[in-house]
């Protein structure tokens, strides 16, 4: 088996097609419109009613589902990293729905109503809480199978709190409201969305990337890896403080989208020599670019209600993971 | 650079893994660190690399306390091989051979030429040359055990311990683990090997450090470290030195 890198070259093309893809966005949608006039919109030249339609619904909708996804797929590439495990994802491992728990709370008893960050900081809270109890638990058990349990435990207790919530609602707005945390959607984002999400976004980036670097070291196994230089702590504690900031900034724009951060870094890693540094940046765009194209099913598909893109990214995504894992097994069965 | 141990005491919930054990290993010796399961012998390579907290006792690394080393001062000064070996992903042969030099990257991982050529030797070395890409986990286990030792010799650090870098090897790929071990050492490097072949040892080491228990049995040369009488007493086996080759004949009767 030949070891292949092509890290630059496929960041490149992931890059040119994202563009494509939110262009695209921009340019399709439920209203007709005839190309000229939207293209004359997209450089500021159009008219106004072409102009809203890109400007405040399509584009900012188009990001929010490529922020989105470029944060969930850079998680779950930094969690593999960190856990040595191709299954750990914010999704599998609880993080993204113990973020949409504190999310919904926030909307649950109107915290929200006291000051826009409250959603952010919630979710951002949420998603810490769960990656530190993981990250606590991780080193105890060696094994990835338990580690995918524990994040199950996380799901389910955050998922019955979440019932509970529902169970308790108040009135059908509420109700509807916390539903869509819960399937996870883009729909209706304005520029104000992102511009609150912005700040944890960029510090989120900036703890992976001080992490990155480490990753590769990690994985000769946690051990040998400070016996090459590298204090695996502070390693971990930047891998944590990264992922909750993104995760959580994902699901204040979002709610929960999964399996996002499983596919992506799956099908970047045999490009990139299998190196889990080299996989963040390419996972990143290839998660962002998976959710654009999946908003747009979800917008374009001929259903009475509109689909939500967390249903859509589970229905592509549930499958893979099925499939990675099951080869997983073949490939541990031949060692 | 020296590695120490002075009276270094370990003790976890009550049972002593490590009483007050004293040895120490120079540069230009390879030393084999060697004893029964669980006499402590990983412990006390976690100890002498400040990654084991000590109850009593200290470990010095050249002078220095070990435990006061960050891990990237440590890793300039010693290059360690821990037990379990099995790599998360299947990554190229260079590039792991390259973690050795990890300690030198810069602040985003950039390695430098001098990094390069250190890796390149590394590799012929350890008869590594046109495996470079080779997926890790596509290796045999004695292949792979080469690529564990490249990436030691690639840290160019003055010392080196590895702990059982022979396991599950076969008896010719143990032989050149260990004589690239003794090339290392001859060129001045302190080398500390935790070993369970006693002939291997026997036949490749300057000196054997004995433990048996946690408590240190001998430190010595092997003709004088492991007597008949001392490895009746620490193994349970009955030994005898043939013309400079010790051989272990079988279980001494109960």
């Amino acid at each position: 088996m030949k070891v292949q890198n092509h890290a630059t070259a496929l960041t490149l093309l992931l890059v040119v097609l994202s563009g494509l893809a939110l262009l695209a966005s921009s340019l399709i949608g439920v209203t007709p419109l005839p190309l000229a006039r939207l293209l004359a919109a997209l450089v500021g030249v159009g008219d106004t009613q072409a102009e809203l339609i890109i400007w405040d619904i399509r584009l900012p909708r188009a990001f929010a589902a490529f922020l989105v996804g470029m944060a969930l797929a850079g998680s779950g590439a930094a969690l593999q990293g960190l856990l040595r495990n191709p299954l750990a994802e914010p999704g599998v491992l609880g993080v993204s729905a113990m973020s949409s728990l504190f999310a919904t709370i926030t909307i649950y008893w109107g915290f929200v109503q006291l000051s826009p960050w409250m959603l952010p900081l919630a979710s951002i809270f949420g998603a810490l809480l769960a990656t530190g109890l993981v990250a606590l638990v991780a080193p105890r058990v060696q094994s990835v199978v338990t580690l995918v349990l524990v994040g199950v435990g996380i799901s389910s207790l955050a998922g019955a709190f979440m019932s509970l919530l529902l169970n308790l609602a108040p009135n059908p707005f509420t109700l509807s409201d916390m539903m869509n945390w819960m399937m996870g959607s883009v729909a209706n984002r304005s520029i104000e969305d992102l511009l609150l999400a912005a700040p944890f976004l960029l510090a989120g980036t900036l703890a992976l990337g001080v992490a990155a670097p480490g990753l590769r070291a990690l994985t000769l196994g946690e051990e040998a890896a400070s016996a090459i230089g590298l204090e695996v702590g502070r390693s971990r504690l930047w891998v944590v403080l990264g992922t909750g900031l993104l995760t959580g900034a994902a699901v204040s724009i979002a709610g929960a989208v999964g399996f996002v951060g499983i596919i992506a870094p799956h099908v970047v890693r045999p490009f990139v020599g299998h190196d889990p540094t080299r996989t963040l940046l390419p996972a990143a765009l290839l998660g962002g670019l998976v959710l654009v194209l999946a908003d747009l099913i979800a917008r374009l598909a001929p259903t009475g209600q509109e689909l939500k893109l967390g249903v859509v990214a589970a229905l592509i995504g549930a499958p893979i993971f099925i499939w990675i894992a099951v080869r997983r097994r073949a490939l541990e069965a031949d060692q | 650079m020296s590695l120490k141990l002075s009276g270094a005491t370990v003790t976890l919930e009550g049972a002593h893994l490590l009483n007050a054990v004293s040895f120490e290993v120079l540069p230009g010796k390879l030393v084999g660190l060697l004893g029964p399961n669980g006499a402590g012998k990983t412990t006390a390579v976690r100890a002498l690399l400040g990654l084991q907290p000590l109850s009593a006792g200290s470990a010095q690394l050249d002078g220095q306390p070990a435990e006061s080393l960050s891990a990237k001062q440590r890793a300039l000064r010693v290059s360690y091989l821990p037990q379990a070996r099995k790599l998360a992903w299947p990554i190229g042969v260079r590039e792991a051979v390259a973690l050795g030099r990890f300690a030198y990257g810069g602040p985003m991982g950039r390695l430098a030429p001098t990094d390069a050529a250190a890796i390149e030797e590394a590799l012929a070395r350890c008869s590594l040359l046109g495996f470079e890409d080779r997926a890790v986990t596509s290796l045999s286990g004695g292949e792979l055990a080469r690529v564990h030792l490249a990436r030691a010799l690639a840290s160019q650090a003055p010392a080196l311990i590895a702990d059982e870098p022979t396991a599950a090897l076969d008896p010719g790929h143990s032989f050149d683990v260990l004589a690239t071990l003794q090339a290392q050492a001859r060129s001045g490097h302190a080398v500390l090997v935790v070993l369970h072949d006693l002939a291997l040892a026997a036949r490749f080491c300057d000196e054997i450090i004995l433990l048996n228990q946690g408590k240190l049995v001998v430190q010595a040369p092997p003709v004088q470290a492991l007597t008949s009488q001392t490895l009746a007493d620490v193994y349970g086996v009955s030994a005898t030195w043939n013309a400079g080759h010790l051989t272990i004949s079988g279980r001494t009767a109960p």
